[in-house]
């Protein structure tokens, strides 16, 4: 396995989704190559922090404005009429 | 091992708490007050929803309004094998996805400046730095959430929205497949190249240089 395949194998790896062979040549690689396991850690961090945020609003959450209600309100008592 | 389940929707059964179910009941009879206490009760969470999909306020609003009336029009559908604020946010991501449709049509950026480089025998063509920022660490930035969802928005279109659902909304693959309208192969690629952008997006954070 090469530096190239690791990369594109990353999320299968971490997912478990490689075969028992294919991962016995990706822990081989990782073990002889510093930049795939710098490689492989970012892309760790990047999921950790994926993972922290998820769910957590983008920005401070603030109610959402009167007027986006009773536009939905109008929109509905319109559809109804 | 999957490194960044989202929290994955229950399938058993999901009786709604006391007040919702009758809320349901009342939407189900048509009441104009239940459809008002329901608009109340749940836009919130779900202007946020739409908005980090569309990233535009008044498409954010187009979307939320058009997602409560389907949600109200299909009612009669929602059987309780999920939760019913589950079954709202999968419509508001859908009636935000339509809206996205149009905007990706127009959009033609590419991922491939995000993704690492390799020379001619394979290896890494620039050497990608180490994170200095353990998983602890990372916990106690503050300055994350915002970062994160900015570095997001550098994502082109079809990538941002793949990563979004499934690492952010919490859609698992079969799902996203389905509201994108693809397969799961193309979701679990793009999902891949998604997350190998926002990594070298985030390099410069994680190696120290912008702490």
């Amino acid at each position: 396995m090469n530096c190239r395949e690791v990369a594109d194998f990353l999320s299968a790896y971490l997912d478990g989704e490689l075969s028992q062979a294919t991962k016995r040549e990706f822990d081989a690689h990782l073990a002889e190559c510093p930049a795939c396991v710098a490689y492989l850690e970012g892309f760790q961090r990047t999921l950790v922090a994926l993972k922290l945020v998820a769910g957590i609003p983008e920005k401070t959450v603030e109610p959402v404005p009167e007027e986006i209600i009773q536009a939905i309100l109008y929109a509905q008592s319109q559809t109804a009429a | 091992m999957e490194m960044n389940s989202p929290p994955e929707p229950d399938r058993m059964n999901h009786a709604p708490a006391e007040d919702e179910q009758q809320l349901i009941e009342r939407l189900r009879g048509g009441e104009r007050e239940a459809f008002e206490m329901f608009v109340r009760r749940y836009c919130n969470p779900m202007y946020y929803v739409a908005r980090r999909i569309l990233r535009h306020d008044d498409d954010a609003r187009e979307a939320m309004q058009e997602a409560f009336l389907s949600a109200f029009r299909k009612i009669h559908q929602f059987d309780a094998r999920s939760q019913f604020s589950t079954w709202l946010h999968r419509i508001v991501v859908n009636a935000s996805l339509k809206k996205l449709q149009v905007r990706e049509r127009r959009e033609k950026r590419t991922i491939d400046a995000f993704l690492p480089t390799f020379t001619d025998d394979d290896h890494h063509r620039i050497e990608p730095r180490c994170p200095i920022l353990s998983s602890e660490e990372l916990a106690q930035r503050n300055e994350l959430r915002e970062l994160l969802h900015q570095k997001i928005n550098e994502l082109p279109e079809i990538y941002r929205t793949v990563l979004l659902l499934r690492d952010i909304e919490g859609l698992d693959t079969e799902e996203t497949a389905q509201s994108l309208q693809t397969t799961t192969d193309v979701v679990k690629t793009r999902l891949h190249r998604a997350r190998q952008a926002l990594r070298t997006l985030l390099e410069p954070w994680f190696s120290g240089d912008q702490l």
